[in-house]
């Protein structure tokens, strides 16, 4: 899945030659570091006739024209890993790259409660509460679906761990029964 | 926006926290912790023997319901699969025996992102999310059917 363009979110390529529609409200994420992307890139108008730096199979695919969202393909693979969150990019499509985490949370908190099961209970938790983190960066818009998979992974680790508590008793109780009847 | 402007400061004194090792924040703990626990699960199932009544809970599903979860019979699979006998561990819970590949391609690509030293999650579509759901739903439904259990249940 690595640098993998997903639903939704097509990486786009600079279109040669067009003029860029100006600041597509790049001020919905403050105090999110530049990422060594081109950051003033959503920002100012192009000249026209700059020269093309990608392929011109994208033209068209893009209404919002010329900023490549995800940054150079490197940058998602990279230790600080937060090579979505650019300056410039939100407002296009809203922040919906790390919806993922919210549908894996919400499936997996399903089969942790038709279950009972912690092994995906407690990932359910551990994705969900991911998810909502990314809600908060703006990078995904299910704040629901995390949120969900949140309590229905605690729901099923609260059942298992008190069925392996009343587990445990009645083994010790039936332990002690046998030895003291012998 | 507080929070939006204040998740990155906490993210970053996290990482540059001083006091911790620096082999303890590797991003390779995770996988290898995850894959220590599971053989240590594996071997625990191997020894102990699910087949015997009483040696783990049984299904809260089976217990009220009646009906077999999809997970329902895994134990025994793991069993199975660790004593080498797959088509024993396929009787028990086929979708145990196929989905483990899959957990095992994923855990692989995990290593290999933790190894160039990533620490965020991979994105993935969302199609394989409702893919595996619904095949699970779907296997949960087939099992509880009289005619299919002599392949699908336990």
């Amino acid at each position: 899945m690595d640098g993998q363009p997903t639903e939704g979110a097509v990486p786009q390529q600079p279109v040669p030659g067009y003029p860029q529609p100006p600041a597509v409200a790049p001020a919905q994420q403050p105090g999110y570091p530049p990422y060594g992307a081109p950051t003033a890139y959503g920002t100012t108008p192009q000249p026209a006739g700059y020269p093309a730096y990608g392929a011109p199979t994208a033209y068209g695919t893009s209404p919002y024209g010329t900023e490549n969202p995800y940054g150079p393909p490197t940058a998602y693979g990279s230790p600080t890993g937060y090579g979505y969150a650019q300056p410039g990019y939100y407002g296009a499509m809203a922040g919906t790259q790390r919806n993922d985490l919210g549908v894996w949370a919400l499936i997996l908190g399903i089969l942790s409660l038709v279950s009972f099961s912690i092994l995906t209970g407690i990932p359910a938790i551990i994705l969900g509460n991911k998810s909502k983190a990314a809600v908060a960066r703006g990078e995904a818009n299910n704040p629901g679906l995390g949120m969900a998979g949140v309590i229905m992974g605690w729901i099923s680790v609260a059942v298992i761990g008190l069925i392996v508590f009343f587990f445990a008793v009645i083994m010790v109780i039936g332990i002690a029964a046998s030895t003291t009847s012998t | 926006m507080t929070i939006a402007s204040e998740a990155p400061d906490r993210v970053r004194t996290v990482v540059a926290d001083p006091t911790r090792s620096v082999a303890w924040r590797s991003p390779l703990v995770a996988p290898l912790a995850l894959a220590g626990a599971a053989l240590l699960g594996a071997l625990v199932v191997r020894v102990v023997d699910p087949n015997v009544a009483g040696h783990y809970p049984v299904c809260l599903s089976l217990t009220l319901t009646g009906t077999y979860c999809p997970f329902c019979g895994g134990l025994r699979a793991v069993h199975d699969l660790m004593l080498g006998n797959v088509a024993g561990a396929f009787k028990m819970n086929p979708l145990v025996v196929l989905g483990l590949p899959f957990l095992g391609l994923a855990w692989w690509r995990w290593m290999r992102r933790a190894a160039r030293g990533a620490r965020v999650i991979a994105r993935t579509p969302t199609w394989p999310a409702w893919v595996t759901f619904g095949v699970i739903a779907a296997f949960w439904v087939a099992r509880n059917i009289p005619a299919l259990q002599g392949w699908l249940a336990p």
